[in-house]
C-alpha cells in the first residue's frame, strides 16, 4: 500500500509554549484519518505543517514519497486542503475563484469546476459575489476549492464549521463517495466526535502537542477521547 | 501553463476587479483627451504657445510621478498586506513562494505598463485630432519616452512591495508609503546631496533620452535602477519567504 503521508519527528513550538512536539504519523492511501483534540492542542498547526503553510522547527513531511521541504511542488500538487476559514477573493464569484485556482493545475476543465460547485451545492450561486455568502456557504466554497484539482489527499480542518444540516449531510456523503470511488485519502480535524466517528477509520488524538492513535472501535470514541485527555493531565 | 504566467493572470484579474484599477485605466485614456480639448478649443489660449510635445510630457509626468505611484501603493498593499489580513496570501497550491512573489510583482508591472501604453495611445490619437502642429515624426520619440518611464516605476513597485511586507496593517502600509514618497520627493530641496540616492528622482529619467543622450549618465542611471531593484526585490522576497499562514 502506497503511503500518502509520512511524518517524522515533526516539531513546531510557538512563543506561547503551544505547538506540536515530535509527531510521527504514517497514513496509507485510501484511509480516512480523524484528528481529535481540545482547543489549542495543535491540530491546525499539524495540518499547516503538513501543507507547507508553516515551516516546522524540526522533522519532515513526505506526501506520496515527495519531501515537502525540498520538493514542494511535487509534494503539494496531489493535495487539496481547507485549513481554517475558507479562503476566497470575496469580490469575485465562486466560479471565478475556482477558475483562478484551476490555472495553477494542468487539466482542470470547465466541467470540473461545475462538478465541484455541484458537489458542494453551489451551482445556483456560482455567479454571485462571495462577499454576499453566509458563513456556511463560504465553507461550502472552501470545500469546493479543496476538491477542484481532484486531489489524492484531502486535508480538512474543521470542515463542518458553519455548515447547516444539509451542508453537513452533503459533506458526509461527498467524503464517503469520493473515498469509496476514487480511494482518496482524507485527513479531517474536528471537534465533533460523532461526526468523525461516522466518517473515519483511524483516529489521531492530539493532546498538549503529543499524538497518540486509536484504530479499533471496541469502545466508543468519546470514552477513548476522555481517557486520553485524563491520561495526558496526570 | 507556466506557473508564474498563470498566477500573474490571476493577480491581474484580482487587480482588474478593483474599481481603482478601472479608474486609473479610464483616467489614462480620458485625461489626455480632455487636456487637448481644453488647450486647443477652450479658454486656455496662452497654452497654445506651448509646443505639443511639452503638453504630452506634462501629461506623462502627471501619471509617472503622481497617479501611477499612488496606484502602485494601493495595488501592492492589496496584494500583500491586504491578502495577509484576509488570509488569502498563502494557500495550499502548487506554486513556490518565489513564483508567487514574482507573479504578484509582475502583475503590478504589467498593469502599470498597460496604463502607460493606454495613456500614450490616447495622447497620440488626441494630438492627431486636436493639435494643429502635430507631426507623425514625433510618435516614435513619444513612445520611447513612455516606455523608458516604466523602468523606474518597476523599482518603485519593488520598493512598495517590500514595505507592504514589513507592515501588517493595510491602512498603515498605504499611509507609510505615501508619507515616504512625499519625503523622497521633497527631501532633495533640503538636502540636495541625497537627490541621486532616491528612487523617486529617476521617475522622469525619460528626459535623459530626449535630445542629446549622455551615455555616461544613462549607464549610471541604469546601474542605479538595477541595483536598487535587486535590493528591494531581495529584501521583499526574504520577508515573503519567512511569512507563515
Amino acid at each position: 500500500m502506497e503511503k500518502a503521508v509520512v511524518i517524522t519527528g515533526l516539531t513546531k513550538q510557538y512563543g506561547n509554549g503551544r505547538g506540536i512536539q515530535d509527531i510521527n504519523l504514517s497514513i496509507d492511501q485510501g484511509e480516512i484519518v480523524g484528528i481529535l483534540g481540545p482547543n489549542g492542542a495543535g491540530k491546525t498547526t499539524l495540518l499547516k505543517c503538513m501543507t507547507g503553510l508553516t515551516s516546522p522547527d524540526q522533522g519532515s513531511v513526505e506526501l506520496f514519497g515527495a519531501d515537502l521541504q525540498s520538493n514542494f511542488k511535487n509534494a503539494i500538487t496531489p493535495v487539496g486542503a481547507l485549513i481554517g476559514p475558507a479562503v476566497a477573493y470575496e469580490n469575485m464569484s465562486p466560479y471565478k475563484n475556482l477558475k483562478m485556482i484551476s490555472r495553477l493545475y494542468s487539466g482542470i476543465t470547465h466541467e470540473d469546476i461545475e462538478q465541484a460547485l455541484c458537489l458542494t451545492g453551489l451551482t445556483s450561486y456560482k455567479d454571485e459575489k462571495i462577499s454576499s455568502f453566509s458563513m456556511g456557504m463560504k465553507q461550502r466554497f472552501g470545500i469546493a476549492s479543496a476538491l477542484i484539482s481532484k486531489p489524492r489527499l484531502i486535508i480538512l480542518d474543521e470542515p463542518t464549521n458553519g455548515l447547516d444540516i444539509d451542508g453537513l449531510l452533503l459533506l458526509r456523503k461527498t467524503i464517503q463517495e469520493i473515498s469509496s470511488k476514487s480511494g482518496v485519502t482524507f485527513v479531517i480535524s474536528s471537534h465533533h466526535i460523532s461526526e468523525l466517528e461516522k466518517l473515519c477509520n483511524r483516529f489521531c488524538f492530539l493532546i498538549q502537542g503529543q499524538a497518540s492513535f486509536y484504530e479499533t472501535r471496541n469502545q466508543s470514541l468519546e470514552d477513548v477521547y476522555i481517557m486520553k485527555v485524563e491520561e495526558a493531565c496526570r | 501553463m507556466n506557473t508564474i504566467l498563470a498566477n500573474s493572470l490571476n493577480e491581474i484579474q484580482k487587480l482588474l476587479a478593483k474599481k481603482v484599477t478601472k479608474l486609473l485605466l479610464f483616467s489614462a485614456v480620458i485625461i489626455p483627451v480632455l487636456t487637448k480639448i481644453l488647450v486647443n478649443n477652450l479658454f486656455l489660449t496662452d497654452w497654445m504657445a506651448l509646443p505639443t510635445e511639452n503638453i504630452n510630457f506634462t501629461l506623462l509626468d502627471l501619471f509617472v510621478t503622481m497617479l501611477i505611484p499612488l496606484y502602485i501603493f494601493i495595488a501592492s498593499t492589496d496584494l500583500f498586506t491586504g491578502e495577509g489580513e484576509r488570509g488569502t496570501l498563502l494557500q495550499v497550491r502548487p506554486i513556490s513562494r518565489l513564483e508567487l512573489f514574482v507573479s504578484k510583482l509582475s502583475a503590478i508591472g504589467i498593469l502599470t505598463l498597460t496604463v502607460l501604453l493606454a495613456e500614450w495611445l490616447s495622447v497620440i490619437i488626441s494630438s492627431a485630432i486636436f493639435d494643429n502642429t502635430f507631426e507623425f515624426s514625433s510618435v516614435t520619440a513619444s513612445l520611447g519616452a513612455f516606455i523608458v518611464s516604466w523602468f523606474p516605476i518597476i523599482v518603485i513597485s519593488a520598493f512598495a512591495v517590500m514595505l507592504s511586507l514589513v507592515i501588517r496593517s493595510s491602512v498603515l502600509a498605504i499611509s507609510t508609503m505615501i508619507v515616504l514618497y512625499l519625503i523622497m520627493m521633497f527631501i532633495p530641496y533640503l538636502l540636495p546631496s541625497t537627490l541621486y540616492l532616491l528612487p523617486s528622482t529617476y521617475l522622469d529619467w525619460y528626459m535623459q533620452w530626449l535630445g542629446d543622450v549622455s551615455f555616461r549618465w544613462i549607464i549610471q542611471t541604469v546601474t542605479y535602477l538595477c541595483s536598487s531593484f535587486t535590493l528591494f526585490f531581495s529584501i521583499g522576497y526574504y520577508m515573503f519567504n519567512r511569512k507563515e499562514a
